[in-house]
């Protein structure tokens, strides 16, 4: 992958550790982390020796992911950004609009933690994708089908007008 | 725990597919729960990459993973339930076709769907969306089968009255038709009632009178008009779209009795109701009545003249009574079906800034041949294909934006 991260080049970054649910510690850049409102928020109250957060909703598997987002989405922003300041033309934005299109493809069970991570963590655009994407995935659904896929007890109130 | 749930699915291109994704392994989900306690674990990222998580952490779940596809996966059942914030979220995406279908779903599902906050965002994120639907209007009984007319349409709501009853013998029906809710309104006892009908007002021969109704009460109200002649006004049945919804206001555009057909004065029913003259007297020697559309039309209240040259007038009120002429614009002549050029009529507007067409002489005819087209001034731009084919006999043409709206309180 282009991102990899080389340790004798980068200088020693400031970095924040992230607690999943089960018990798993994540180093991750600053800046990284910040892509959640929620750790922005909380950011300035902490001492610069003492930032771990414990993320009591999110699974480590879970985490992975959204890590691996927020990095992407830091990633590209500089290069967008670099791209927009030597007035070079570049794709970065479409590039990664089809990584998140990618990102995204998962199974349900998956795609709902995402969502409720993203929800639980407030990182916006995140939430956004996952949000569409559930939305494309059940559109043009029956009720049924949407039963079965959500595990939601038919108790309808029987609607006259919603068969038609 | 929602972890056993996990379904596994292979199909044949399924392992094809995880080959030329390497490095993709780290981002599927986990199928199994771990019922030890994990030891605390720490990762440097320097040491190495994210896809190599797993595999330090799991080596034996690699194969397990490789049999995961996650690209279709219809059969994998959420195990667990989405909260009611984030599920009317994903909700409003939705148009209001599947959200029709989805009140079916279940209690909760109807109730986020009827919810009042969740209609209001719904019709501002559906507002302004092309689209095309043709709806059957089931009041045959109520209006012992005599021809229906829309009279007006605001707020996903349409107002009905049969079509050559200017004498109100028939009531007047307010029907949502998405939720298919119908109310008939109270019946208005006029002495010597004339002409029009509309949503809320009407006219008597002697003189412009105008009654109004709030959703809840039994009878109509008075309205005091604050013309100094009101005999020398009239609203005419004749044409179509003679008013407009904009901004919560309804505004009718009032023709003077002796005025030759010129129009001067605008209809104003906001909390107070306003009539508003036209400080520009070029305005009223330019529309003639039943000749023009009054539209609110992006930011503006706007007349449209079905003339040739289709000029748009941007109309802007001062709240002192008077309009005042904004900005002109002319339309593009274009050629219409036959080859003849530019007889177009307004019908309505569509979304913000673009203007749905018709056939010009439909408004005489009801013309078997209607077709309509779809117009934005900003770029003089015209889709010709936008409804293909030609419209039914009898359809009424108008700008509706769905919604689930209730009329029971």
């Amino acid at each position: 992958m282009k991102d990899s991260f080389n340790p004798s080049i980068e200088p020693p970054k400031k970095t924040v550790t992230l607690v999943s649910s089960d018990g798993y510690d994540f180093e991750v850049e600053e800046e990284v982390a910040l892509e959640s409102q929620v750790i922005k928020d909380g950011f300035e109250d902490k001492a610069v020796d003492d930032r771990e957060y414990l993320l009591f909703n999110v699974h480590s598997d879970t985490l992975e992911l959204i890590i691996k987002y927020c990095e992407k989405h830091v990633s590209s922003r500089k290069s967008i950004s670099a791209a927009a300041a030597s007035s070079s033309s570049s794709n970065g934005e479409e590039a990664l609009k089809e990584w998140d299109e990618h990102f995204i493809s998962v199974d349900t069970n998956t795609l709902y933690d995402i969502l409720m991570a993203a929800d639980y963590l407030n990182i916006k655009s995140l939430l956004d994708l996952a949000i569409q994407k559930v939305a494309d995935t059940i559109h043009g659904r029956s009720p049924e089908q949407i039963r079965k896929k959500f595990n939601i007890e038919n108790d309808s109130i029987i609607d006259p007008w919603a068969s038609e | 725990m929602s972890w056993n749930n996990s379904m596994e699915r292979r199909d044949d291109n399924g392992m094809e597919y995880l080959d030329t994704q390497a490095g993709r392994h780290s981002m599927l989900t986990g199928v199994e729960y771990y019922h030890r306690r994990p030891k605390r674990y720490s990762k440097r990222k320097a040491e190495t990459e994210y896809s190599d998580y797993r595999h330090r952490r799991h080596h034996h779940r690699r194969e397990k993973i490789a049999k995961t596809n996650y690209d279709n996966d219809n059969n994998t059942v959420l195990s667990v339930e989405i909260p009611s914030e984030i599920m009317s979220n994903i909700l409003l995406r939705l148009p209001i076709k599947s959200l029709v279908r989805f009140l079916a779903v279940s209690k909760n599902w109807y109730n986020l769907i009827r919810d009042s906050d969740f209609i209001d965002l719904a019709y501002k994120q559906h507002q302004g969306k092309d689209g095309w639907v043709a709806i059957k209007i089931p009041f045959k009984k109520e209006l012992h089968g005599e021809q229906l007319k829309i009279a007006a349409t605001c707020n996903g709501l349409l107002c009905l009255v049969s079509k050559y009853d200017f004498r109100l013998k028939h009531p007047i029906i307010i029907y949502n038709p998405i939720t298919k809710e119908t109310l008939t309104l109270p019946k208005l006892d006029l002495i010597e009632t004339e002409t029009e009908d509309s949503e809320n007002t009407r006219t008597t021969k002697g003189a412009l009178e105008s009654f109004i109704i709030t959703l809840g009460q039994t009878s109509w109200r008075k309205l005091h008009l604050p013309c100094e002649n009101e005999c020398e006004f009239t609203v005419s049945s004749w044409h179509n779209r003679n008013s407009a919804f904009f901004n919560g206001v309804i505004y009718w555009i009032l023709e003077r009795k002796r005025g030759y057909g010129f129009i001067n004065h605008i209809l104003a029913f906001d909390e107070n109701c306003r009539v508003i003259m036209f400080n520009d007297t070029s305005i009223s020697t330019s529309f003639y009545y039943g000749r023009c559309t009054l539209v609110g039309f992006g930011e503006y209240l706007a007349l449209i003249g079905n003339n040739e040259q289709m000029p748009i007038w941007r109309l802007v009120d001062d709240n002192r009574g008077t309009w005042i002429h904004h900005s002109t614009q002319q339309m593009f002549p274009f050629k219409n079906f036959n080859g003849d050029s530019s007889t177009y009529n307004v019908v309505d507007k569509m979304g913000d800034d673009s203007l749905l067409l018709s056939d010009y002489y439909h408004y005489f005819f009801d013309h078997p041949k209607q077709h309509l087209v779809l117009y934005h001034p900003k770029t003089g731009s015209l889709h010709i294909d936008f409804v293909s084919g030609v419209i039914p006999r009898s359809f009424d043409v108008l700008s509706f934006v769905p919604s689930f709206v209730s009329l029971n309180i």
